[in-house]
């Protein structure tokens, strides 16, 4: 809730510096709503992509302990654990709507519209990522190389790639 | 077809090769509307291209929608010629273009496969082109300019894997009909092959997978095949969209003999840093 009010402020600051704006340089008022919204957005996406990038960093970590046996059990399963805890931050990050259609001129952004038109399916695909992530960093811990490649596969395959197949967009 | 296929022992093996065949072809990602919610296999699937809309037809073996009614030869037709059972050429959206180089076995293996599939009553949709793309009678023309059928020949200045490896990408798996960029007649350039496409199906750019510095240069060959495995990359990322289809319907049901072959094939490539 603080959160949006914060977001709420800032938009409204933003709001009144496009108004001022808008009386010499931008002819119409509704150019100007646009641009609230354009920045409301952009901030979320931003957000957005900086999760994804840490999820991803930690899941490099993951990665290289299990195909390379690089660094420790005790640190992979601790960037698991992370990636649980960043996981539960997905109902929040998401809940503006800003798709690939409407950030075209805005950079890089590759939310599918399926996101919001099927917003349960998604948070059950968040939820997957967190509970997925918790089985991860307790079978990192138990140590059998058998069962941590099994886990892996499926963590990164019913985590990661699921969601990313129904709700993430190609690069553009 | 004989009537007591169940009781043939040769046929159920076919259809245990062909579900193998099925994968690495990757069918069902195309032809099965899976954001519709339609059947598998059944068609109906947009795949949004600069050309227009294409959907996918049903090949389930429903005589009278699917491709119950083909014969052999009507079903090897297809896939090695590009040709419909009415002789009409098909839209080089059905990748017949990489399809023809597949072996004789493993058409057949595939098409025993598709036919113990459950049919499914479900009409074809017809393609919604751009002009000039919507005048069907020009893909004869297109074929003569483009097209060349024939199985895949061994490179015997190559290895069993390197071979296998090609096979897979270019044939069966058909990888560059994504991954290559195509002309506005929609023919791949042969010199840019596998070089990445920035107009891919569905708007999306489709990566280079030659070991160029925009491709694949910082990958290993076990790096791809996990990526086609589980969908990792190296920078721990996760690949999604179409290709996460690929992978979850295709790919990641292959051998690690088989991934690690088209790893192989794919290094091998002259680095080409695309159009």
């Amino acid at each position: 809730m603080l959160r949006k009010s914060i977001l709420a402020a800032g938009a409204c600051a933003v709001a009144a510096g496009a108004v001022l704006m808008s009386n010499s340089v931008v002819p119409t008022s509704h150019a100007s709503d646009l641009q609230v919204a354009d920045a409301h957005e952009m901030a979320a996406v931003k957000q957005r992509q900086q999760t994804m990038k840490d999820v991803g960093g930690n899941m490099k970590i993951i990665a290289e302990f299990v195909k390379a046996s690089k660094g420790s059990a005790a640190e992979a399963s601790a960037a698991a654990a992370k990636i649980g805890e960043l996981a539960t931050s997905i109902p929040e990050i998401f809940e503006v709507k800003a798709t690939l259609e409407q950030m075209d001129t805005v950079g890089k952004n590759r939310s599918k519209p399926e996101i919001w038109s099927d917003w349960d399916g998604f948070l059950e695909r968040g939820k997957v990522l967190e509970d997925e992530a918790a089985k991860m960093a307790a079978v990192l811990n138990s140590g059998d190389a058998g069962t941590i490649q099994a886990q892996f596969a499926t963590f990164g395959k019913e985590g990661c790639g699921g969601c990313h197949t129904t709700y993430r967009g190609p690069e553009t | 077809m004989v009537e007591d296929l169940s009781e043939d022992a040769a046929v159920s093996d076919a259809v245990q090769r062909g579900a193998y065949v099925f994968r690495a072809a990757g069918c069902h990602s195309c032809h099965t509307d899976t954001k519709g919610g339609g059947a598998p296999l059944a068609g109906g699937r947009a795949l949004k291209t600069p050309f227009g809309t294409f959907y996918s037809p049903n090949i389930t073996p429903h005589p009278v929608y699917g491709i119950g009614a083909w014969s052999d030869e009507d079903f090897e037709a297809a896939l090695r010629h590009g040709v419909s059972p009415d002789g009409d050429p098909y839209y080089p959206s059905f990748p017949y273009t990489s399809y023809t180089g597949m072996s004789d076995e493993d058409i057949a293996d595939l098409q025993a496969y598709l036919f113990a599939q459950e049919p499914v009553e479900t009409q074809n949709k017809p393609h919604d082109l751009d002009f000039p793309y919507s005048l069907r009678f020009t893909l004869g023309l297109w074929k003569t300019m483009f097209f060349e059928a024939g199985a895949y020949q061994e490179d015997d200045q190559k290895d069993a894997a390197w071979n296998r490896g090609a096979y897979l990408t270019r044939h069966l798996g058909h990888c560059g009909e994504c991954h290559s960029p195509r002309g506005f007649l929609g023919a791949v350039d042969d010199s840019l092959e596998l070089a990445g496409n920035p107009e891919g199906p569905d708007g999306g750019k489709v990566p280079n997978l030659t070991p160029a510095e925009n491709g694949l240069a910082g990958w290993s060959e076990s790096d791809i095949a996990g990526a086609l495995k589980i969908g990792i990359t190296p920078e721990g990322d996760f690949l999604g969209d179409s290709m996460g289809e690929v992978i979850e319907h295709g790919t990641s049901h292959l051998s690690d003999d088989d991934l690690t072959a088209i790893a192989i094939y794919l290094k091998s490539l002259p680095a080409n840093s695309g159009p």
